[in-house]
């Protein structure tokens, strides 16, 4: 590189510059301008598609089958919504900046606005048959097979919850790491050396691809590096009570408290406390002989009988077993013997080697459903009404409450595994950001607090890290939108599940936004394409308003420094 | 936000602070940097973990029967999922990560140097107020939207699906696959632009102004102020920047997932599928696999090397970087 030194500027030119007209040199300069403009316009135009296509799918219309005329009104529309909204963050930012004079007027943003919106609804109102899948249900329902029906909402919970466990961890380290590497540098040449390495070692974790850090989580969380073994039964786990759960006649759940997960049921019910399932609370229940009960015990167990011979039956007839109707199968077993457990070991069984003899895969809901066998008849008198009690000594029927810091070693494909994975992705991000708000506060804060006589703590504490605060907010919010939308480490962590449930404790599985809108693009399916694209909108909605505040945040605090 | 002005900050730091003895102040101070010390640490363990984790488990990897190392490294055939026989040669799977992050170099690079030098030496400072902080918005956009994007707009666009036959099937006049590679490389390319814009820009404005106003004083334009003194002057941030969007390139795992399809051979045909190694470690963990695999372990081979050329593209933009900043101070 040539080393321009302020005496050699003019020679370096003379050798650079040979003679060439004045008007070439020019139109050179003009022409640069417009491949500029140019490259502009072609970025600008790439947004504008983005943004279409997205909005498009997700509003259900059929861009490609409309009128010429009504293609181009969706562009606008969404050309227009793209600038107002663009004009209405800038304006935004020039009042928090408290700029007077000429700014960009309001009412010709608000114009943009409302007519970019007046277009998207009119084409909404009359683009046919075709579904708009934003709507508030989608944002409130759980994901589904049937995409009329498919919504977000564990999704939205999951990357919240992961997202607030991220940032427990990774703020505290990552603030703290910084203070260490602006702060406190070291004089002994060793420990000089080994600061060195420090920072370098950041510079180096933030350019590691985020799927690698997966890997780590994986290893690291989901396994606890292999240390605890799995294949002694239980593991070691912390803050769940385990209950023992009876069925009634009437469809009625009441549980019985025991130890802990292997300790067997009661051997005396006479004297056990149920506790109603659907409440929580405590409920009189009087056992009664159960010799009393002999005849209706006996019908029971004969309807049982009678029912799992007709589905053995069914199966048997059916000419081709439809997976998918198996779950339903066992759902109509249930129905039809009211308030009985249905066998469902031999329904089950039945319908295993049918598809072992179709050669095809057992479906998971039967699978679970394999769990379960009733093998214990009891009666208690409930309210004045006896009522029958199916008990289930198998290990399937003991329920957990979990408590929502139940943990468990290791922790598995979990929301606790899944935050800290995520936290290891954007550490090297908020320290970076917190070094460089840290570097920006002026050595002279610090001399003076340091000549008053306190201590290097306190100095950070009181001087440096308060000055330094809006920089670090800024740096961890852009980080946590990081975080929200980062997906590859996640999906090694979670996998793709099937999740219809919001997260109740530390252990349960989960599914982020990122990896839900994975999940549906890679469907064959057009409706899937369009859930996606209306995932989409929603999570750069969120984005939108978080990035916004990052920057709204940092304007004042440039505009509070000068 | 604590200010210490002149004439009182003194005594409110003394009042304000409860008065300790020496012996329990000096155990406070040790103690507090102790914990930052294990923040320190933490992050270099970070590190370890993941040096270490890649190590053994490749290491395990290599010792398998159907496994050579030889073959690992210059083998041309990757198939541990199809076939009787297995092959473990890395090279198909670099050449799609070098296809994706060439494709995305084309596009980020000409455009981004151009966004950058516009912005830093010819747009109004309105203009830039505005340019800079969209830029920052753009690299924050989750990658599996640009996957989507790629999936949904790109590939269409490249097979001109919109120009059909008689029956109705698109004529495809470029051959195009469903899944190909320059779709792929196209958003990854999208992705990395903001990245070498505003990174460059950075590099740019650091140049000092009488650098410039020497250049202006000279008679020269704005374009050659621009091309033949900032851009040089500022050559080796811009190196730096490329470099580090290069790795991002080579680790963006969402969009080839998405768009890159999963046939793993050894082309230089960009119209077809070929699939980077991030995209193979999705297919391996979203799989189910079992572990111990063959197949699964050989994700943690993959996963080193991709470590390792991420990392050897962060530490040579730290080193070039670490130059640029020596240049004028």
């Amino acid at each position: 590189m040539t080393v321009l030194s302020d005496a050699g500027v003019g020679d370096a030119f003379a050798a650079r510059f040979p003679s060439k007209s004045r008007n070439a040199r020019r139109l050179k300069d003009r022409v640069f301008m417009v491949v500029c403009v140019c490259a502009a316009t072609a970025s600008t135009l790439v947004l504008v598609t983005l943004l279409t296509s997205v909005v498009v799918k997700a509003l259900g219309l059929t861009y490609t089958h409309l009128p010429l005329f009504k293609q181009f009104l969706v562009g606008l529309g969404i050309f227009l919504l793209f600038v107002g909204g663009l004009t209405t963050i800038i304006l935004g930012i020039r009042i928090a900046k408290g700029a007077r004079g000429r700014i960009v007027p309001v009412w010709l943003v608000a114009a943009a606005g409302l007519l970019g919106s007046a277009l998207m609804l009119y084409l909404l109102a009359t683009s046919g048959e075709s579904r708009n899948f934003l709507t508030a249900d989608f944002i409130t329902s759980v994901p589904s097979r049937n995409p009329e029906q498919a919504g977000i909402w564990p999704a939205m919970i999951g990357t919240l919850c992961v997202c607030a466990i991220c940032a427990f961890f990774a703020i505290p380290i990552g603030v703290g790491t910084a203070v260490l590497l602006e702060e406190y540098s070291p004089k002994h040449p060793l420990l000089r050396r080994a600061h060195m390495f420090v920072q370098l070692n950041i510079t180096n974790l933030a350019g590691v691809p985020s799927i690698v850090y997966g890997i780590l989580g994986l290893t690291a969380f989901v396994n606890l590096f292999g240390l605890i073994d799995r294949s002694a039964g239980t593991v070691p786990n912390f803050g769940a009570t385990w209950y023992e759960r009876y069925q009634t006649e009437g469809g009625e759940s009441l549980l019985v408290r025991v130890e802990d997960e292997k300790v067997g049921p009661p051997a005396d019910l006479s004297s056990a406390a149920f506790i109603r399932e659907a409440d929580m609370k405590p409920i009189a229940v009087t056992i009664e002989p159960e010799a009393a009960f002999a005849p209706r015990r006996e019908r029971a167990a004969a309807v049982i009988g009678a029912f799992a011979d007709a589905f053995e039956a069914q199966v048997d007839r059916a000419e081709s077993l439809e997976v998918d109707r198996i779950p339903e199968m066992v759902a109509e077993a249930y129905r039809a013997a009211p308030g009985l457990m249905v066998d469902q070991q031999r329904i089950v069984t039945a319908a295993v080697a049918r598809f072992a003899r179709a050669d095809a895969a057992v479906p998971r809901e039967v699978r679970r459903a394999r769990r379960g066998l009733v093998n214990d008849v009891e009666a208690f008198e409930l309210h004045g009404r006896f009522a029958y009690v199916l008990t289930d000594a198998a290990a399937g029927f003991r329920v957990d409450k979990k408590s929502p810091w139940y943990i468990q070693l290791p922790f598995g494909r979990s929301i606790l595994a899944g935050g800290l994975t995520l936290m290891l992705v954007i550490l090297p991000i908020i320290i970076i950001a917190s070094q460089e708000a840290l570097r920006a506060v002026p050595r002279s804060l610090r001399q003076g607090s340091m000549a008053l006589g306190s201590t290097h703590w306190q100095t950070t504490r009181r001087i440096t890290l308060p000055s330094a605060t809006p920089g670090i907010m800024t740096g961890v919010i852009l980080a946590m939108s990081r975080a929200i939308g980062e997906a590859a480490p996640l999906l090694i962590i979670a996998g793709i599940v099937y999740i219809t449930f919001t997260p109740q404790n530390l252990m349960d599985q989960f599914t982020v936004m990122p990896l839900q809108i994975f999940e549906w693009a890679r469907r064959p399916q057009q409706e899937f394409f369009q859930l996606a694209a209306a995932g989409i909108i929603l999570l750069m909605s969120i984005l939108l308003c978080i990035n916004g505040l990052a920057i709204y945040i940092r304007h004042r605090m440039n505009s509070y420094q000068s | 936000m604590a200010e210490v002005s002149p004439n009182d900050g003194g005594a409110r730091l003394v009042l304000k602070g409860r008065r300790r003895s020496l012996p329990l102040r000096t155990i406070r101070e040790s103690t507090l940097l102790g914990s930052l010390v294990c923040c320190g640490l933490f992050t270099l363990l970070v590190t370890f973990s993941i040096v270490g984790i890649l190590i053994m488990e490749s290491v395990s990897f290599f010792r398998l029967d159907e496994v050579r190392l030889t073959e690992f490294l210059f083998g041309t055939e990757w198939n541990p999922l199809l076939g009787a026989e297995k092959h473990f040669g890395i090279w198909p799977l670099v050449t799609g990560t070098l296809l994706v992050a060439f494709i995305a170099m084309c596009v980020a690079v000409p455009l981004g140097l151009i966004t950058a030098v516009w912005l830093s030496e010819y747009a109004p400072r309105s203009v830039r107020a505005v340019v800079k902080p969209t830029l920052e918005l753009l690299a924050g956009v989750p990658t599996v939207i640009f996957g989507y994007f790629a999936l949904t707009v790109i590939t269409p666009t490249l097979r001109m699906e919109w120009w059909t036959d008689a029956e109705g099937e698109p004529r495809n006049p470029l051959g195009f696959d469903n899944y190909n590679v320059t779709a792929a490389g196209l958003a990854v390319g999208i992705l990395c632009l903001p990245i070498v814009a505003s990174l460059t820009e950075d590099a740019l404005r650091a140049v000092p102004r009488s650098l410039r106003e020497g250049s202006y004083g000279l008679g020269a334009t704005r374009f050659e102020t621009s091309w033949k003194v900032v851009v040089p002057g500022a050559m080796s941030g811009i190196v730096a920047a490329i470099l580090l969007a290069i790795a991002r390139a080579v680790g963006e795992t969402m969009i080839v997932a998405l768009a890159a399809g999963s046939m793993k051979q050894l082309t230089l045909d960009v119209r077809g599928s070929v699939q980077p190694l991030t995209g193979y470690m999705v297919e391996i963990f979203f799989g189910e696999a079992t572990q111990f695999s063959a197949e699964f372990l050989s994700s943690y081979a993959v996963a080193s090397t991709l470590f390792v050329m991420t990392f050897l593209l962060t530490i040579a933009g730290y080193l070039v970087k670490k130059r640029f900043r020596e240049e004028y101070e």
